[in-house]
């Protein structure tokens, strides 16, 4: 596992989600494998953070207060940046070409996924 | 509830067009036959009745039973057949007007204004109780004997300790009497407690079918004449009319109402378990992250205990993902995704991930067998098979997983047999034994896993069976459509439920 950390290293991943309980999990989950992460804690927060930066990979959630992730993806779409939905309707109704995971998720299988979106399709 | 509401009122409005067109009918004939008898004008006086402001409670019988003068003082038509003609005219009339959703309250009313018609003390009608043998007075009028009679526990009767209100209802012949304390046959406390010198009683039917009595009681002997054990007759009918209409709009509420508790406790279901979701996000993910510290570090107690918490976390979470199906099947979400796959290799690895320990269950499989389904669900469903045959299995006793395929109706299919050694079936249980929440003896399950289980069968175009030839244990059979075939090799056995 500790190869993904120097993996990620240097990698920007931007984590909106309004339950401070999964921003707080995630960012030190995402800490630890060498991501430096940006937090926002809904969707206009996100937006407003991606003014400033532009991060390399976003992971919303769908149901946050202001602006869901589902607009959050709509307003991303130029900007090319890879996003992971999270919710815990696991019955909502997928965005095609944003991957999405039901909550709970699997931490190996969200830390994979996260350095694949990185990794790239050449990578 | 507006929907509910929206119904009964549908109901009752339909209800009343029908019986004001069978009683315009009814009462046409009437008029058309005392025309004929009598030859005489039939004047529309209001002399046996003065009507009050509402159409239900509002009308009022005054009983005169030797002829009215008019107001202008001109001859009335005496004729007693006419006048008995008017009287139930005027009943039907008024009972029409009883707002029946309620099946008391409706015989309650109509009690009463029949009371009112015969100039009774107290007139009941008495329904069939099956369950404890008894006619019950659903509704009586509200007289002081009627009063007297429920202080004295008597608007119960079990028909096994006879009685006339018993003969009636098994015989369906009415009865008459001016004199019921000569009468051996009479309940003792209708007579002696209460009071009763003369009675009527008829038959009531509801829809076609003996339902009970209408009885009229007076303390005066004498009281009644035969023409009103016929007025009486005649009314019972209209009273079970009332009756089955009350029953009717009382069955649509209590569905309609039992929908609307099923549709919130549906809504409940799946809100609360969407909640449950969102909420052990976090501690799933901070338990990962304590097994991949201790991973990261060689910490082999604080791995293992992790791994403890992770599992039990994970059964935590497929006890939400059962009650998220349900809420779908109910809202007609619960979709499949079929696509190909080889079922053989998922049922060996659903065996092999389950967790339930070496040699828990033993696996036949063929080397491949293609199937179009969704494997996700089908996975699903397997787990819920043998997590269920392993809870019910000896210990030490392996559970049997057997992949085949056969050929129903001409058609290529896929069968999958969890078979366990346990006690079996009970077979009380056996009907509903994929209904929602359905456990058997011992159970401490929610009793969703063989409901999802089949719903996921269905979905697929396939069944979900218990071997009904099984002599020991239970056998459950999942039916498949087959994509391609078995390769020809032998069985391959082992034994899965390693350690995950």
């Amino acid at each position: 596992m500790d190869s993904t950390g120097e993996r990620a290293t240097g990698r920007t991943v931007l984590v909106a989600e309004d339950d401070p309980s999964v921003l707080q999990a995630l960012r030190d989950a995402l800490g630890e494998e060498g991501y430096r992460v940006l937090l926002a804690e809904d969707g206009i927060a996100a937006l407003e953070a991606i003014q400033r930066e532009v991060p390399d990979l976003v992971i919303a959630d769908v149901h946050m207060p202001r602006l869901d992730g589902g607009q959050v993806v709509r307003r991303l779409r130029d900007q090319n940046v890879p996003v992971i939905l999270l919710s815990g309707d696991a019955n909502w109704s997928r965005t095609p070409g944003v991957v999405f995971l039901p909550k709970p998720f699997d931490l190996d299988h969200l830390l994979t996924v996260v350095g694949r979106l990185l990794a790239g399709p050449e990578g | 509830m507006p929907r509910v509401e929206a119904i009964v009122a549908w109901s009752t409005a339909a209800l009343r067009r029908l019986l004001e067109s069978a009683l315009d009918a009814f009462l046409g004939r009437l008029r058309d036959a005392a025309a004929t008898k009598s030859r005489r004008r039939w004047r529309d006086d209001r002399s046996l009745v003065d009507r009050g402001p509402g159409p239900a409670t509002g009308c009022v019988l005054r009983r005169d039973r030797g002829g009215t003068m008019g107001d202008e003082g001109a001859p009335l038509p005496t004729d007693a057949r006419v006048v008995a003609d008017r009287r139930l005219h005027t009943t039907l009339e008024c009972l029409l007007a009883i707002e029946a959703t309620e099946v008391s309250a409706a015989m309650t009313e109509a009690a009463q204004l029949v009371a009112d018609a015969l100039g009774a003390d107290k007139v009941d009608a008495m329904l069939h109780e099956p369950a404890g043998d008894c006619l019950v007075a659903v509704g009586t009028s509200p007289t002081p004997m009627g009063r007297r009679q429920h202080e004295l526990g008597l608007n119960r009767l079990r028909v096994a300790n006879d009685g006339r209100e018993a003969d009636v209802f098994r015989t369906g012949t009415p009865y008459i009497t001016g004199c019921a304390h000569e009468d051996p046959g009479q309940v003792p406390g209708i007579v002696h407690e209460l009071g009763v010198r003369s009675s009527l009683i008829v038959p009531l039917d509801v829809a076609g079918e003996r339902r009970g009595v209408l009885l009229a009681s007076s303390a005066r002997e004498n009281r009644f004449a035969e023409d009103d054990l016929r007025f009486l007759g005649a009314v019972s009918r209209w009273v079970g009319v009332i009756a089955h209409r009350a029953e009717l709009v009382e069955r649509i509420a209590a569905d309609a109402a039992e929908r609307g508790r099923q549709m919130a406790a549906d809504e409940l279901v799946t809100v609360l378990a969407h909640d449950l979701g969102n909420q052990l996000a976090p501690l799933q993910t901070r338990i990962d992250l304590l097994r991949r510290r201790a991973q990261r570090e060689g910490r082999e107690l604080d791995l293992r205990d992790a791994g403890e918490a992770a599992r039990s976390l994970l059964r935590f979470r497929r006890l939400i993902a059962d009650l998220l199906d349900v809420g779908r099947i109910e809202q007609g979400l619960f979709g499949v995704e079929p696509r190909p796959f080889d079922l053989a290799v998922l049922a060996r690895e659903t065996a092999d991930t389950l967790g339930l320990g070496r040699g828990a269950i033993e696996v036949r499989t063929p080397a491949r067998l293609e199937v179009r389904a969704d494997p996700d669900r089908i996975r699903q469903a397997l787990e819920n098979l043998l997590t269920n045959a392993v809870k019910h299995s000896p210990a030490g006793t392996p559970v049997l997983l057997t992949v085949d395929e056969a050929e129903r109706a001409g058609a290529r299919c896929a069968v999958v047999g969890v078979a366990d050694q346990g006690p079996g079936i009970p077979p009380a249980l056996v009907p509903r034994l994929f209904d929602r929440f359905a456990r058997g003896p011992g159970s401490s399950g929610l009793g969703l896993g063989l409901y999802l289980a089949h719903q996921i069968a269905a979905a697929h175009g396939g069944s979900l069976t218990v071997d009904p030839n099984r002599s020991a244990g239970a056998r459950f059979v999942l039916e498949l459509p087959a994509a391609g075939s078995a390769v020809a090799e032998p069985n391959s056995t082992d034994d899965r439920g390693g350690d995950a």
